[in-house]
């Protein structure tokens, strides 16, 4: 069964997903659509290029709230990992909507002039400094360009290149480009009378994105047991560690450390960094006998924290052993995949 | 307690399936409502039209201020002539300088106005028609007003709406493709007018008014009619952007005696 996680590609819940994702995005399209076209007298509706130039832009402004809003929902309850799992297909799915906004309003309103589009959204009147003549287009140019980097990375091929840091920082750059769609519609179609957008839209996103990222900080803060580290240190309560489950422990600075109980009771610590995109492993489960990520399945064997062969995945491991009957861990981290032993504490299932 | 553990590879938990089956339908009508709201206060976007199908049309080409064409119908009200995109007809028709002709384009339509967009030198053909001459200038009056620069095309139907700050963008390329500019002013009873803009001569006015474009201004000239046609003469250095101001919210429509005998835009 480990293959299934780099055999990728098509099984039957990404097949699901994708396809609730997108009758749902036609769906916010000819909804926008059809109800713009239907509130105003037949021979003043706005042109149809318009309409669905608009009906993207604010598609892609759903999708990109829900998709900030799936991590720190995800964090905060597993039960919404199955949004997160195929996160991606919703990032890309987002970028080609947000993209045919673009090409749209870069053929509509720069096309078909004297200078070619790119040159006019470039070069037009208005600035950078009056807020009522902010030049609002390009914030939209410069936040589908990270949209761009980002969709164009998202494979694990470029995970693999980049390195995790790399990659990782990469995609931190979406808060960026959501800052930038956010100003992109206050000083644009907020400002203008013609346009419909509520004044509250990007309000209220801020709010969902921002409060649910704020309460998953506090909730992640106050979970793990911060320890000192450097000698031995206790684990307190390890029958309090579920079956095939983990406690997240914090050592030095922001070092931090899973430690799981399998089926036999018995205990192992590894790093809590999966080596895909950083999932946090402690919040994951041990699946038919392996540590499994809870964001895309990457498994590791807790033994020596390597991936099952063929896979080559491997996170570091820690010493545990038993010091006056009490269950203690060593927080330095031993080399990624160095076997040692289980521990197992007590005999009894509590 | 087993634990509805979701990995993307494995079958989908039974635990799980009642919540999705609740999270998806909500989240779509969150999404749906949220359309809704968004989608409902949806502007008019004014009354103009752009046909579909060509029309051919017989009169009299001018060149000055813009191209123009004089019908039987509308002496007193010539036909603005543009290109396709967002070009002006200048070099197609200018060789017909004076000359009848038969044009061939779409019809762009609001209220009292009227303009022809044409394609190529294939869409005029010379033709034996008698020559109609342009009307007389009416007496210039002083008039200081405030109100949008717009570029006429886009604003007489080509885009709706053809106004605005999210329009500001296309209407300056339209205005650099030679497009003729009008100012559009609304009175306190909402009536739009609008005005074709000349320069100091009586001629196209050019680029100057770029800066002023899509933002709230005050503009000074001299308005005279030509036949219905309101037209006013404008130099750049007699318009002020009105910084600050809310994009389009036009103050009352001052100075203009008999501003109800000029055209209207019913919008
Ligand atoms: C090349 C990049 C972009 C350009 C040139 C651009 C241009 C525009 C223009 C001209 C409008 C005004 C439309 C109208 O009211 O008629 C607009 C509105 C909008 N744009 Fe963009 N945009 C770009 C990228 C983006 C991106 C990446 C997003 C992210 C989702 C976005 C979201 C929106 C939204 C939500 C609106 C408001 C639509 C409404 O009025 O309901 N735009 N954009
Ligand atoms: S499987 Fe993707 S981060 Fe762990």
């Amino acid at each position: 069964m480990s293959h299934g996680f780099t055999t990728v590609q098509w099984n039957k819940n990404k097949k699901v997903y994708d396809g609730l994702l997108w009758a749902g995005i036609l769906l916010a399209i000819i909804a926008n659509v059809a109800i713009s076209a239907s509130v105003v007298p037949t021979a003043s509706v706005p042109s149809m290029e318009i309409l669905v130039l608009r009906a993207l832009g604010d598609t892609g402004f759903l999708l990109l709230t829900l998709i900030l809003s799936t991590g720190p929902l995800a964090r905060l309850n597993e039960r919404f990992l199955p949004l997160l799992y195929n996160r991606r297909h919703m990032g890309v799915s987002f970028f080609v909507i947000a993209s045919a906004h673009g090409l749209f309003a870069l053929m509509w309103y720069h096309g078909f002039g004297p200078v070619d589009p790119l040159t006019s959204l470039f070069t037009s009147q208005g600035s950078f400094e009056s807020l009522s003549e902010y030049r609002f287009q390009p914030l939209g140019f410069f936040a589908l360009l990270i949209f761009f980097l980002m969709a164009a990375t998202s494979h694990d091929y470029w995970n693999a290149v980049l390195g995790p840091g790399v990659w990782k920082a990469l995609h931190m750059l979406v808060y960026v480009a959501y800052g930038l769609v956010l100003m992109h519609m206050s000083l644009g179609a907020l400002q203008s009378t013609h346009s419909a957008l509520p004044d509250w839209a990007p309000f209220a996103s801020l709010a969902v994105v921002g409060g649910l990222h704020l309460v998953s900080l506090v909730w992640q803060q106050n979970q793990p047991d911060k320890l000192s580290g450097g000698e031995w240190i206790e684990i307190e309560n390890p029958s309090a560690i579920p079956q095939n489950g983990a406690r997240v422990i914090e050592v030095g600075g922001d070092e931090r450390i899973a430690i799981f109980r399998n089926e036999n009771d018995e205990y192992g610590a590894i790093s809590n960094v999966c080596r895909h995109q950083a999932g946090p492993l402690g919040e994951g489960c041990m699946v038919e006998g392996l540590v499994t990520c809870p964001w895309h399945g990457f498994q590791y064997q807790l033994s020596d924290g390597a991936s099952p062969p063929p896979f080559e995945e491997k996170v570091a491991t820690y010493q545990m052993k038993l010091l006056d009957g009490k269950l203690v861990l060593n927080p330095d981290p031993l080399p990624p995949g160095t076997a040692r032993p289980l521990v197992k504490p007590f005999v009894n299932k509590e | 307690m087993k634990r509805d553990f979701y990995v993307g590879y494995l079958p989908f938990p039974v635990g799980l399936k009642p919540l999705f089956r609740l999270l998806i339908p909500v989240t779509l009508l969150i999404a749906l409502g949220t359309v809704y709201l968004i989608a409902e206060k949806t502007p008019a976007a004014g009354s103009g039209t752009w046909a579909l199908d060509t029309t051919t049309v017989t009169g009299t080409i001018v060149m000055d201020p813009y191209p123009m064409l004089i019908t039987d119908d509308r002496q007193d009200n010539p036909i603005l002539l543009v290109q396709l995109g967002k070009m002006s007809a200048h070099d197609i028709v200018a060789p017909y300088a004076g000359q009848s002709v038969e044009l061939t384009g779409f019809m762009i339509e609001r209220g009292p106005w009227q303009m022809l967009e044409i394609e190529s030198s294939e869409s005029v053909q010379a033709s034996t028609a008698d020559k109609l001459t342009l009307p007389t200038a009416s007496e210039p009056i002083a008039v200081s007003l405030q109100g949008e620069i717009v570029d006429s095309k886009c604003m007489l139907g080509v885009m709706k709406p053809g106004a605005g700050k999210v329009h500001r963008d296309c209407a300056e390329l339209c205005i650099m493709g030679g497009m003729p500019p009008m100012l559009l002013v609304k009175n306190a009873d909402g009536d739009k007018a609008a005005y074709l803009l000349v320069d100091e001569n009586g001629k196209a006015v050019g680029t100057q008014l770029l800066p002023f474009i899509a933002v709230p201004v005050r503009l000074s000239g001299s308005a005279f009619r030509l036949g219905k046609m309101p037209v006013i003469q404008v130099q750049s250095k007699d318009v002020q952007a009105l910084a600050g101001e809310v994009l389009a919210a036009f103050g009352p429509s001052i100075g203009l005696a008999g501003t109800s005998s000029f055209c209207r835009i019913v919008s």
